[in-house]
């Protein structure tokens, strides 16, 4: 269609002509154009250096000092709340909670020897100590109930948590303990509690003498050591 | 290099009518410098107005040229004029001299173009062919004309007349060849084509130029 592609390839490369043209294309931008263009050109350089060359330091350093700001006051706050938190009252009626919650747990229910009296002693609000009595009931739990003569070692075992142990009632020969038990001096020192109970033996006292050994190995538990007589 | 410096003192001469004399001259001999203008754009980037001054008297009458014959509109064409620099206006600091100044240039018009015929919803190839239109382009002299300025503008005037009748494709390849002085690969790449493919519109172009030319001087 264009011919040759010879002639082509001379129009690619501006060597030759192809067709008669216009040798001086006469059409030029008038001037108003160019007065338009110019005065747009200048004035964006203008304006470039009438600005800073960073537009962000005008409005960055106050949003960066007031992010700055915000983040310190907000960890000196969080650390004030934390530090300001109640953290419980220590009172004497706290204490008491606490510290009845394992007196709650079941216990067997023994012979009671101890400073356990069943009524609550009445705790002093206003000074927030507590009395003596209320003391004693802190001590430690009550030891297991003792071994009774006439019943096998399987008859007495240790009870569960959570089992309640009713215990049987006392022989004879515990309740002449029991009632003679507060009264009596010896039982006071451990080693005239045994000389008395080896005088018992001697007088012929087999049952109290038993009976006193019981209740002497049940309040002298810590010795392990102690001859069973 | 006569060219170059004439076009910088053409840039000196404060009135516009005669500042840009010296680039007419620049176009004919067609001695302009690609890494020049790279250098000349990245200084009015820096702030150098003069730079630009330089710049935009090798490329407007190129530009023009080209705009008026795709648009054959003059109204338009000064229309997209501005707007093609005033783009190069605003995207100088992004500019990089890693492509040729001329290749950014006429990328920047072809976009332009195809943006006015989308916004005016006519298809580039749908544009009619009105020969007065185009005749109208150039300002008419009432004087009376030697007789070799009638025949340069009758050549001039059948110039234009066949190239109305291309297609817009085959056109803006053809004036990119022409007015620009791309390479074939360049004219590719501004009109977003494969090489084969702007060449063969190319050939086209010049096949059916030739022979409107041809048929037109056998007619005189």
């Amino acid at each position: 269609m264009t011919g040759p592609d010879g002639e082509f390839d001379d129009f690619l490369t501006r060597r030759k002509p192809v067709f008669r043209r216009p040798e001086n294309d006469p059409l030029e931008p008038p001037p108003e154009l160019d007065r338009i263009v110019l005065r747009r050109a200048r004035e964006a350089i203008e304006s470039d250096q009438s600005e800073p060359a960073y537009h962000g330091t005008r409005w960055g350093m106050p949003v960066a000092l007031a992010a700055t700001l915000l983040v310190v006051f907000s960890v000196f706050l969080h650390l004030g709340v934390q530090s300001n938190e109640p953290k419980g009252e220590v009172s004497v009626q706290t204490v008491a909670q606490q510290v009845d919650y394992p007196a709650a747990a079941p216990a067997p229910e023994v012979a009671d020897i101890g400073p356990r009296p069943g009524a609550r002693e009445r705790i002093d609000t206003s000074t927030g100590f507590v009395t003596e009595s209320e003391a004693s009931r802190y001590s430690p739990p009550p030891p297991p109930p003792p071994l009774v003569a006439g019943r096998t070692p399987a008859e007495v075992t240790e009870p569960g948590p959570g089992v309640v142990v009713i215990a049987p009632p006392p022989s004879e020969a515990e309740r002449a303990v029991a009632g003679t038990s507060s009264t009596q001096a010896w039982r006071r020192d451990a080693r005239s509690w045994l000389a008395e109970i080896d005088k018992m033996r001697a007088e012929g006292k087999v049952a109290e003498a038993d009976a006193e050994m019981a209740e002497y190995k049940r309040q002298h538990r810590a010795y392990a050591g102690t001859p069973d007589r | 290099m006569n060219a170059v410096a004439a076009t910088m003192e053409g840039v000196t001469a404060p009135e516009p009518s005669t500042r840009f004399a010296g680039a007419r001259r620049a176009r004919t001999v067609g001695v302009v410098s690609d890494d020049d203008d790279a250098q000349l754009m990245l200084a009015y980037a820096r702030g150098e107005m003069r730079a630009f001054e330089t710049l935009y008297s090798r490329h407007r009458g190129a530009l023009y040229r080209y705009l008026v014959r795709q648009s054959r509109d003059t109204e338009i064409a000064h229309d997209l004029f501005q707007e093609v620099w005033s783009r190069v206006i605003v995207n100088r600091a992004r500019y990089e001299a890693r492509a040729k100044f001329r290749t950014f240039l006429f990328t920047l018009a072809h976009n332009c173009f195809i943006d006015h015929c989308r916004r005016v919803r006519a298809r580039p190839m749908l544009m009619g062919v009105d020969d007065a239109d185009a005749a109208d382009m150039l300002p008419a002299d009432e004087e009376a004309l030697p007789e070799m300025e009638i025949e340069r503008d009758e050549v001039s005037r059948r110039y234009r007349a066949a190239l109305a009748t291309l297609p817009a494709e085959q056109r803006d390849v053809y004036l990119l060849h022409e007015e620009s002085e791309l390479s074939l690969d360049e004219i590719a790449r501004v009109t977003g084509v494969g090489t084969e493919t702007a060449k063969s519109r190319l050939r086209y172009a010049v096949g059916k130029l030739k022979a409107a030319m041809t048929m037109a001087e056998d007619v005189t």
